[in-house]
């Protein structure tokens, strides 16, 4: 008899539903597993065998066929163990048919019929209730993943003899198992909340220079870059940024969370990511870890980061490599991963907050400190390459503090300042986006520059003159723009004025790093 | 017969004999034709076992013609002591080298010149400067010596080139080699404006022992010293110290004494260097020297067309000078705008330091957007310069 249960397969962080197909015909003995197939996927025969006979099931010597459809995708992972399982009791007639219409099966399982958690589970449950499907059962560790989607039933399950039970009263009665049904309203409350749990701008004592660059950089989701001598306080500033951003919307923390529960980086507590992501890797780190990879690939570092911050310590310290591995996301905001077993597409689309030293070491170009040569800064500096500079659009140093700044001063600005700011600049940036496919002032493209940064007579005559004298590209006048647009936002302002270019200008990345002499 | 600067530089070019063993030699025979013939007992009172067998090899390959010939094939000029257009400057030093290799021309003897050196990490102070008085001096019609090293070097040279003026550039390394490399575009100019000068055979690869050797025939070359940034225990002073041996006139950039790089000028100042004050100033005293050094007519008529050349020059930078129209009122200030300008300095400085120091003299506070939009109006007045993208010089 034939029976079918639908499950799912991640391929890149998108789920395909999959059909488990289960045949069993009164012929030669045989469990034959078919559908394109990896080497723990085939080796759940055993397992399913044995976790049935440990369950109090016996299965008659019979041929079984159990086909993965589509059967042109990989199909990786333990996920699909409860799904065969099930499938095999329909086509031996214990569960009708009926009963496991709807119904989406993800789960591992253990010799003993424990049911055993798994990767993945949010995408899963996510493209099954847009599917229409009524109730999706989950290994019970993976439930809190589960509960976060709306409209779909979750039943959790410990071990194969829950499962028979559940099926054993037609349908949603047999309510004992049924974790959830509705999503809770608190969700809001609780972005908000993991966004003030941050640290504060407040700390940070001087410094409002490269504040300010934050706040323009996280208002227009600009890249940015910050330069200066080490322990002034870079660190400190990159870390304090994801707090100045919006909260997430549930929409983007479901995307985010589908990437960390690909790579299983979500877990019981953890259900759901509800803070913008800050990542940091050491600049000793490879490429592959960045962009994510491996025979069967997973997320790297730029993936994880989509929607919060990738921030990036001592950029020129880190390998070529890893620096131009960079420019797909940076350009695309996703990342294509291409092994023999097909692409793989993550997205990426993050905010780079770079920190670097202006020489190897680092005082540049304080000449009674700096004793670098001409050569070695400029070839520290180059290490930046120019398809990577010309991504970011901002560019500020920090300043070594003074001590008496240090027990003088607080530090003016609060997050919660800033993050209003932010917020109102980004409101002004959707209406003026609104249908165009654009989010921020940092996605203009070139074409449509004149339209979004109009600029008036007087304006125009000033960025001329700056235009002369200090030999811009068209690249960087269009940057310059960009920036400004984000400038007025932030001011509250319809159009951009003379000193919003003048800033932005001060904010500018210098394209050719040769020596200015 | 070989004549003597045919066997010099046959000398020259066995390998293992140095230019104190061809002193010796040459004392012993007396004739270069003696010399070159000299059989293998006459030498060995002199040379080595190896230098001698190293002397005979060589000398059957080709005759010492054949040999300069070939040099001269590769368009370096060869000017040997016993060469009448051997510089005047470099005879009269004790240990002036043997030969000289050129690509280019040698300093002009009626001509006065000048040798400047300086630091290889300079900083924008020294930087300005140098240009500033290699205006003054090219204008006057003065050759620069210096070595092409990075820094003040290159940029003495460099500013020399661009206001039409003539530059020697003597290297430590043979001729054919452009040491460094990042002044390959000058490296490449200089024999068309002058000339590059090396005692050492073409070839030769740089090596940190044979610097300090060239440094005394920059010195030798200039009839004046200037030190334009030097720190305390540098080549620079190696040079000086030369140039003192060889009773120089030396002047020195005067600079702050907190500065490393002007701990060794400001140390020379109080050993009795003359102080480069101003261009203006030092423009005088350059035309005492001139008559003292001596300058030709024809000198003369070539600094005059300098003159006019350099006027049209500045003329075309002010027609291109639209840029600076009259967007901020002429040169009107605002307040904000003075208070940056009195903070600016020729030492770098961040928009987060000039910031800071407002914040410091605060009367009143501003925003960086107004920090940051005076400095740049600052720039568009051409009070202020903007560096490498973040820092901030007075202009």
């Amino acid at each position: 008899m034939f029976s079918k249960i639908t499950t799912g397969s991640i391929h890149g962080i998108r789920c395909v539903l999959t059909q488990v197909e289960v045949d069993i015909a009164k012929t030669m003995p045989a469990f034959d597993m078919v559908g394109m197939l990896s080497g723990e996927v085939r080796e759940a025969k055993e397992r399913v065998r044995v976790a049935l006979k440990n369950s109090g099931i016996r299965i008659p010597p019979v041929h079984i066929t159990v086909n993965l459809s589509p059967a042109n995708i990989r199909k990786e992972g333990t996920a699909y163990d409860l799904p065969i399982a099930l499938g095999i009791l329909v086509s031996l007639g214990h569960v009708p048919a009926e009963y496991t219409e709807n119904i989406c099966v993800i789960g591992e399982l253990g010799l003993n019929g424990e049911v055993k958690p798994v990767k993945g589970v949010l995408p899963i449950v996510r493209e099954a209730a847009d599917n229409g499907f009524k109730t999706c059962i989950l290994p019970m560790d993976n439930i809190s993943e589960g509960t976060v989607i709306e409209n779909i039933q979750i039943v959790g399950v410990n071990d194969f003899l829950q499962v028979l039970d559940f099926f054993s009263s037609p349908k949603t009665e047999n309510t004992q198992y049924i974790t959830s049904k509705k999503r809770p309203d608190r969700y809001a409350d609780i972005f908000w909340n993991a966004l003030l749990k941050s640290d504060d701008f407040k700390d940070i004592i001087g410094q409002e220079s490269c504040k300010r660059a934050a706040l323009i950089a996280a208002a227009g989701f600009h890249h940015l870059l910050i330069s200066g001598p080490p322990g002034a306080g870079k660190t400190m500033i990159a870390k304090r940024i994801p707090g100045i951003l919006p909260p997430l919307t549930m929409e983007e923390s479901l995307d985010v969370s589908s990437i960390y529960s690909v790579s299983g980086l979500l877990d019981k507590n953890n259900s759901l990511i509800t803070a913008r992501p800050f990542l940091s890797p050491h600049h000793t780190t490879t490429a592959a870890a960045l962009a994510g990879g491996g025979i069967v690939p997973k997320p790297g570092i730029f993936s994880l980061s989509h929607r919060g911050v990738l921030f990036l310590d001592e950029l020129p310290e880190f390998s070529k490599e890893c620096i131009e591995a960079m420019r797909q996301p940076l350009e695309e905001k996703k990342i294509q991963i291409a092994r023999t077993q097909g692409t793989f597409c993550y997205p990426a689309d993050f905010m780079l907050v770079a920190a670097a030293n202006p020489c190897p070491c680092g005082f540049y170009p304080d000449r009674n400190r700096c004793h670098c040569s001409e050569r070695e800064v400029r070839r520290y500096q180059n290490k930046i390459s120019g398809p990577i500079r010309d991504r970011i659009d901002l560019n500020v140093t920090a300043e070594m503090v003074d001590i008496k700044a240090l027990n003088s001063k607080n530090g003016s600005q609060s997050s919660a300042d800033m993050r209003s700011l932010v917020m109102n600049a980004r409101k002004k940036q959707k209406i003026r986006f609104q249908g165009t496919g654009l989010q921020f002032n940092s996605d203009i493209p070139a074409r449509e520059i004149r339209r979004y940064c109009l600029l008036g007579e007087e304006e125009k005559k000033y960025m001329e003159q700056i235009f002369y004298m200090m030999n811009l590209s068209a690249r960087s006048y269009h940057k310059i723009l960009k920036v400004a647009r984000t400038i007025a936002d932030i001011d509250d302002e319809e159009n951009i004025t003379v000193k919003h270019l003048g800033e932005a200008v001060c904010y500018r990345v210098q394209e050719d790093n040769a020596y200015a002499g | 017969m070989p004549d003597n600067r045919e066997v010099l530089y046959f000398l020259q070019t066995v390998p293992g004999i140095g230019n104190k063993t061809i002193r010796e030699l040459w004392n012993y025979f007396k004739d270069a034709d003696a010399l070159f013939h000299a059989n293998e007992e006459q030498l060995s009172g002199i040379l080595s076992t190896e230098q001698t067998r190293a002397f005979l090899e060589e000398r059957e390959k080709e005759t010492p013609a054949e040999r300069l010939a070939k040099l001269k094939k590769n368009g370096i000029r060869y000017c040997s002591i016993f060469d009448w257009d051997y510089p005047a400057r470099l005879r009269v030093v004790s240990d002036c080298p043997l030969s000289l290799f050129v690509k280019g021309s040698l300093p002009q003897e009626k001509c006065m010149t000048a040798a400047v050196v300086g630091a290889r990490n300079h900083s924008y102070y020294g930087e300005k400067q140098t240009k500033l008085f290699a205006g003054v001096l090219v204008q006057r019609g003065i050759e620069i010596i210096s070595g092409m090293a990075r820094g003040i070097d290159s940029i003495a040279q460099k500013a020399a080139i661009e206001n039409g003026g003539r530059t020697y550039a003597v290297l430590g390394c043979g001729a054919d080699i452009c040491y460094p490399k990042e002044s390959r575009a000058l490296f490449e100019q200089i024999p068309e404006h002058g000339g590059i000068i090396s005692e050492y055979l073409p070839g030769t690869m740089p090596k940190a022992g044979l610097f300090p050797m060239r440094n005394r025939i920059i010195s030798a070359l200039g009839d004046i010293l200037l030190v334009m940034e030097a720190r305390e225990k540098s080549g620079t002073l190696i040079t000086v110290d030369m140039a003192l041996e060889q009773g120089k006139e030396i002047w020195v950039l005067p600079g702050r004494i907190d500065d490393v790089l002007s701990c060794g000028c400001n140390r020379l100042i109080s050993q009795g260097a003359g102080i480069l004050t101003g261009i203006s100033e030092f423009s005088k005293e350059l035309e005492g020297l001139q008559k003292k050094y001596g300058i030709s007519n024809e000198d003369k008529n070539q600094e005059r067309h300098k003159k006019e050349r350099t006027c049209e020059r500045t003329k075309s930078k002010q027609d291109k000078g639209m840029i600076r129209d009259d967007y901020s009122d002429g040169m009107k200030m605002t307040s904000l705008e003075k208070e940056i300008l009195s903070l600016l300095d020729y030492q770098p400085v961040t928009l987060e330091g000039i910031y800071e120091k407002l914040l410091q003299n605060a009367k009143a506070s501003h925003t960086i957007q107004e920090v940051s939009t005076s400095l740049l109006n600052l720039c568009v007045k051409r009070l202020a310069i903007q560096t490498n993208g973040f820092w901030y010089i007075r202009a």
